[in-house]
């Protein structure tokens, strides 16, 4: 199959496919490396833009979705109300996930000067944010990252999209001594 | 008058105002008791005096009526690291700003909603072309037109059960149906022996006959 064939063949595996699926999987479905596949995934991902359909990624794994402009009229299709506007916490919060992730509760109340359990308890239940794995440091605390939810909830097809805040990551940086 | 100050009144309370002499110190109402009995024989002078000592009084009534301090507050340790976390809480805000113009924007995207039925477990084997299987059923024919040649084990006909069964007739009338099953040794006589008793009938050369249901089958020779 020539890269045509093969970008085609991953777009349908990626319409068909309930869940989202990362470049190993997919080049699998395919029959091609994944070297290759991340390649034609990108082309895929820039080639769909300005179409209805968007490709988006996820902490490493790839899924299709409406585009974020056409929000409220696919809204209106599906008949789905508009979800419930975050609080002032809870965005900061989410930021703080967003920008930082994966990050520990500790980090975030250290950082936000709060207990702030309630707020990624709540994040958590509207699916913005997820457990991600554990830190290695004592007690091994969860860490907690961004979901696909969060790229759907604000439009942005990667978190890469998000306004590059390089200071705010530069600044953790020292702050953790944690390489990115 | 006062331990402390002789003078004008007007001078007093300057000093007061500034905090030079304590008011809660002065016994206010015997320097007003003073004052009001010192008669200056002009009406607005003595109104202004009037006035000065109700300054007086204000001031000692604010002074005695003050709550009392309220104890300093602790003063908080603020380590580097505080100050840190600080840092990037401040750094924060404008992530905060940039979500919130995001969510502003009122974009949003969606999934499909249906799920499809993926079978878990790995792909099935790819389907083999229409060619290479033709290619495989070749080559197979060509290995066998090379072996001996292939001899279905021939089983019984109906002209050798119609033969046995004449045989058996011959030199007697008639001969039972069970006795010819007897003589089958598998299922396929059985079904073509029954064959070559019918075939028999329909060509007239022999008849059958039953006195009674469930009885013995008798084959005549007609």
């Amino acid at each position: 199959m020539d890269r045509g064939g093969l970008k085609a063949a991953l777009e349908a595996v990626l319409f068909v496919s309930p869940d989202s699926l990362d470049t190993e999987e997919l080049a699998r479905a395919v029959g091609c490396r994944a070297e290759e596949a991340e390649g034609l995934l990108q082309e895929l991902a820039v080639e769909l833009q300005g179409r209805g359909v968007r490709l988006f990624r996820a902490g490493g794994r790839w899924f299709l979705a409406t585009a974020p402009e056409l929000g409220d009229l696919v809204e209106r299709f599906l008949g789905a109300g508009r979800p419930a506007r975050l609080s002032r916490a809870a965005m900061e919060t989410l930021a703080l996930v967003a920008y930082l992730q994966p990050v520990t509760r500790a980090q975030v109340e250290a950082i936000r000067g709060v207990d702030s359990w309630g707020v990624i308890q709540s994040l958590m239940e509207r699916g913005l944010v997820e457990e991600v794995g554990r830190a290695n440091g004592p007690g091994r605390p969860l860490l907690f990252g961004t979901t696909e939810a969060f790229l759907l909830h604000f439009g942005i097809s990667g978190i890469e999209e998000l306004p590059q805040l390089e200071e705010l990551r530069e600044l953790y940086r020292e702050l953790t001594g944690r390489d990115e | 008058m006062l331990p402390v100050f002789s003078g004008p009144l007007g001078d007093l309370l300057e000093l007061v105002d500034r905090g030079l002499i304590s008011v809660e110190d002065l016994p206010v109402a015997e320097v007003v008791r003073q004052c009001l009995a010192y008669s200056l024989g002009d009406v607005a002078q003595e109104a202004t005096l009037v006035a000065l000592c109700c300054r007086l009084v204000l001031a000692k009534a604010r002074a005695v009526t003050r709550p009392p301090a309220r104890p300093m507050e602790p003063i908080a340790v603020v380590t580097p690291d505080m100050r840190r976390y600080e840092e990037v809480r401040q750094g924060l805000q404008p992530a905060v700003a940039a979500l919130e113009d995001l969510a502003a924007r009122g974009w949003r995207s969606f999934r499909r909603r249906h799920r499809v039925s993926v079978p878990a477990g790995p792909p099935p084997p790819e389907a083999v072309p229409l060619e290479a299987l033709a290619e495989l059923a070749r080559r197979r024919l060509k290995e066998l037109a090379d072996e001996p040649h292939y001899q279905p084990d021939a089983g019984p006909t109906i002209q050798e059960m119609v033969a046995r069964v004449l045989e058996v007739l011959k030199g007697q009338r008639r001969v039972a149906f069970s006795q010819l099953m007897a003589l089958c040794r598998d299922r396929l006589e059985v079904i073509l022996t029954f064959l070559a008793v019918l075939e028999l009938m329909r060509q007239g050369v022999v008849d059958a006959q039953q006195e009674e249901a469930f009885a013995e089958i008798w084959i005549e020779a007609v």
